[in-house]
């Protein structure tokens, strides 16, 4: 008798504090999917002590909080990989940037072409060839007029194809091979990617 | 009485909006958020003192702490989603208000889950 007074005392509490918090919803749109969630909670309530009597008692309370650390759980699972994903991409930036200074090194002060600019393209997708260089596209700048080597005056080339200009990357650029062919070969070397994955332009000297 | 220092915000913000109205119209909207705020945390401490007494109420009833707690929470999540949603609406911005409406069901939702999941497996229990 005693079990049967306390589950309706434990039932009428619950809808009593129900009906409070009731009156302290605001009205809005959410209010049926708290009601939802209240007749969830009553009928909860209500069935647990039949529960109780058919089988042996659940801890509930202890089940609830398995669920909720469960879902948070997959929440922070989510966060990681995100997080994962950020920190990947940083570190292949990073991983450019260290090669470029590296290969700026290399041109600049061993083999002294001052460079203007360096681009680099690498494998980002995950695999065997993870972190390889695909291709490396190297602007050099032109070299003082006293380094002319020969004492050759200077020479104008200005290719033109179909009536318009089709150097690269801008109509101010020249190829030359020589210095080309030197940079294409050390760093073909160093880095043991091939020759013709190494582009190397030499732009005039803007006035 | 917090009644009258209420109502007199919020006719005075009423009476300024719509003196300004005509002049320079985006002041009225800084009012009217200005205004919703302040009576929003006048309201706040009183509401903040019923929902500890309600905190308190729970703790005598002889079921778990994690059911009202849940409700509670979700009494929170709805009063807050409720006001941002009316700020941004007020400014005339509707779809970031839906937007945030739509915030505030997945997070009541995802309160929800842990006492759904709980009730399916006592009813799958109770079926022979």
């Amino acid at each position: 008798m005693d079990f049967i007074r306390q589950w309706i005392v434990t039932i009428l509490s619950v809808i009593i504090f129900i009906t409070f918090v009731e009156i302290l919803l605001p009205n809005s749109n959410n209010r049926k999917y708290i009601n939802v969630v209240v007749g969830l909670l009553i009928m909860l309530v209500i069935l647990k002590p039949v529960m109780g009597v058919i089988n042996q008692q659940i801890p509930f309370g202890e089940e609830i909080l398995q669920n909720t650390n469960q879902m948070e759980m997959m929440t922070v699972k989510n966060h990681y990989n995100h997080v994962d994903l950020a920190n990947k991409e940083n570190i292949i930036n990073l991983y450019k940037q260290q090669l470029k200074e590296q290969m700026l090194d290399r041109i600049e002060n061993k083999m002294g072409y001052p460079v203007d600019d360096l681009r680099i393209n690498i494998v980002e997708e995950e695999g065997e060839t993870f972190g390889m260089i695909n291709s490396v596209e190297v602007y050099l700048l032109e070299e003082k007029e006293a380094e002319n080597p020969k004492g050759v005056s200077d020479i104008s080339v200005n290719v033109v194809i179909d009536g318009k200009k089709n150097n690269k990357p801008d109509d101010d650029s020249i190829l030359l091979n020589n210095e080309g062919d030197e940079i294409k070969k050390d760093l073909s070397d160093f880095y043991s990617i091939s020759q013709d994955s190494i582009i190397v332009t030499l732009l005039k000297n803007k006035k | 009485m917090n009644i009258f220092q209420i109502v007199a915000i919020g006719v005075m913000a009423a009476i300024l909006a719509i003196l300004l109205k005509n002049h320079k119209p985006e002041f009225g909207i800084y009012i009217s958020i200005v205004a919703g705020l302040i009576i929003f945390l006048l309201v706040l401490s009183q509401l903040q003192s019923v929902i500890e007494i309600l905190n308190q109420l729970a703790g005598r009833i002889d079921i778990e702490d994690v059911y009202l707690s849940i409700v509670l929470k979700i009494v929170a999540i709805a009063y807050i989603a409720e006001f941002g949603a009316q700020v941004c609406r007020d400014a005339g911005e509707g779809v970031i208000a839906s937007k945030i409406e739509f915030a505030g069901k997945v997070l009541i939702m995802v309160m929800a889950v842990p006492i759904l999941v709980s009730l399916m497996d006592l009813i799958i229990n109770m079926v022979p």
